[in-house]
């Protein structure tokens, strides 16, 4: 059921995000022509200013998009009229709220992962026209072209960092997708306790959203005073390697955070299912 | 077999502190095509939506089948909306699919000759549709369903008299005689000769339970001539 409602709910989103995909990426890649023409052509200045514009308005709003949708989707489509369609099929409310979660965290990530290769398009015309007279680069003496210099680079990296020049990446992506669900999920939290109010349900979501700050700086403060308490807790582990103390410290962030996922997921649940009142 | 499709054992609901049901005891029997019938604000959808656990009871429980309102009883109870909770974006087409995809109960065939007889074009986005094109379509997936237990908010409302002949045509032919439905609604009229039971709801309590054959040989009137008399204004 759970991959039925995920594919459900890509169908609904996938034609809001890939158009929008689809301008940004042409945008960008209008723009990096435009960078990459000499910059002694006066005339093509006002229109170039005009595409830049758009561009960082279409950045803009593609991020507001993304954030919005995520928000609707989940207000709309189960605390609002459709909402009496999708609480009738034969689903658990936990595979409604991880379908839209899932669905959500992915597209954040989707959109994010546009923004950066939309940047990249935007600046690698300029660098290939700045490349230096003669289309070559000095590398320890010799003349080399561009990709055997990024191929250096690469192998150079890796000299150091070994599998971790991979693996670190990956781990960043993980922790990533884990920090952004649980984004999403804290937002379901807080629409969930929204719900509970026969009116202005909109306005007691974002005072639920307020009070969670609050309460989550109230934690923090205990934590740190409990911390000053006992001096002797220690995080230092001066035994293990660099590589591995970064690893650690990056396993106790993804542990907090699924701790805080899994907060937001049994309060998102628990009204949902005990306590839904459609109006 | 012998265990209500629908019972509710006083069950009570309440919008802060306005009551919408006080104390109701009902017990629906299958095979019956039942009237919940009732003055606005009666209580009709509120206890329809506690059917279908889109609301929590105050007090009391519901069950369907001997189960509490859930996945389960989800899966056998077919439910129109007194709204539209169709997504714009979808076509009729892809409503269907949507629908054979969720419920193993629904035949795609029915709906996509039902559709054809209402002459609605299975490729039209619902967000180009008229509202009561938009009631037919749901009126259709809801029906196309083979459920044991059919609820049906006020399913007549907003469609012309023509399409209603049809819809009540069809709610008549397509429950089999194992399942029941029930129709809230107060165009009586028109709905009274396809009806076995009538609930009476007034301000959130029962006030009657019969059927229609009693309330003839007992009153002497119609259904429609008795709910005239009993919520006079």
């Amino acid at each position: 059921m759970l991959s039925k409602l995920i594919g459900h709910e890509f169908k609904a989103t996938r034609r809001i995000f890939l158009p929008a995909y689809g301008v940004v990426l042409i945008l960008s890649i209008l723009n990096g022509i435009f960078m990459a023409l000499p910059s002694n052509l006066d005339h093509i200045t006002m229109p170039f200013g005009v595409l830049l514009t758009v561009y960082i308005l279409a950045m803009f709003a593609i991020c507001v998009l993304t954030f919005a949708y995520m928000i609707s989707r989940f207000y709309k489509n189960l605390l609002g009229d459709e909402g009496y369609l999708m609480f009738t099929l034969p689903a658990r409310p936990s595979e409604l709220i991880w379908a839209k979660c899932m669905t959500s965290t992915l597209w954040i990530l989707l959109t994010a992962i546009v923004c950066c290769i939309s940047l990249f398009i935007l600046v690698v015309p300029a660098m290939i026209t700045a490349i230096p007279a003669g289309g070559s680069f000095i590398l320890d003496g010799t003349h080399v072209s561009l990709i055997q210099y990024l191929f250096h680079i690469v192998r150079e990296i890796w000299n150091i960092y070994g599998v971790h020049m991979i693996l670190m990446p990956l781990v960043f992506i993980l922790i990533a997708l884990i920090w952004i669900a649980n984004f999403c999920m804290h937002i379901y939290a807080c629409l969930s306790i929204g719900s509970l109010a026969n009116k202005h349900r909109l306005g007691f979501s974002f005072l639920a959203y307020l009070g969670f700050g609050v309460l989550s700086e109230i934690l923090l403060m205990i934590f740190a005073t409990v911390s000053d308490a006992f001096p002797t807790i220690t995080f230092d582990l001066p035994s293990l390697s660099d590589i591995a103390q970064i690893y650690l410290t990056i396993l106790v962030i993804a542990i907090y955070y699924l701790i805080k996922l899994g907060v937001n997921f049994v309060i998102s649940n628990y009204i949902l299912s005990k306590h839904l009142n459609l109006q | 077999m012998n265990e209500p499709i629908l019972q509710c054992t006083g069950l009570c609901k309440s919008y802060g502190s306005k009551e919408a049901l006080k104390n109701i005891t009902l017990a629906l029997e299958r095979g019956r095509i039942v009237g919940l019938l009732g003055p606005n604000g009666s209580g009709k959808s509120t206890l329809i939506k506690l059917a279908n656990g889109l609301l929590t009871p105050t007090a009391g429980e519901l069950r369907i089948a001997g189960n509490l309102p859930g996945t389960e009883t989800h899966a056998h109870v077919s439910y129109l909306p007194e709204r539209t909770y169709l997504s714009d974006w979808m076509t009729a087409d892809d409503l269907l699919r949507f629908f054979a995809d969720f419920y193993e109960d629904f035949n795609l065939d029915k709906a996509a000759e039902m559709l054809t007889r209402l002459n609605i074009s299975a490729k039209d986005a619902l967000k180009t549709m008229s509202k009561g094109t938009k009631e037919k379509v749901q009126l259709v997936v809801v029906m196309s369903r083979e459920a044991d237990l059919y609820l049906l908010d006020e399913p007549i409302g907003g469609v012309d008299p023509a399409a209603r002949d049809y819809i009540l045509n069809t709610i008549l032919t397509n429950y089999s005689e194992n399942s029941t439905v029930v129709i809230s609604t107060h165009l009586i009229s028109d709905i009274e000769k396809v009806l076995d039971d009538v609930v009476f709801l007034n301000q959130g309590q029962i006030t009657l339970h019969k059927s229609v054959d009693d309330i003839r040989a007992e009153y002497g009137k119609s259904v429609d001539a008795l709910f005239r008399e009993v919520f006079a204004c």
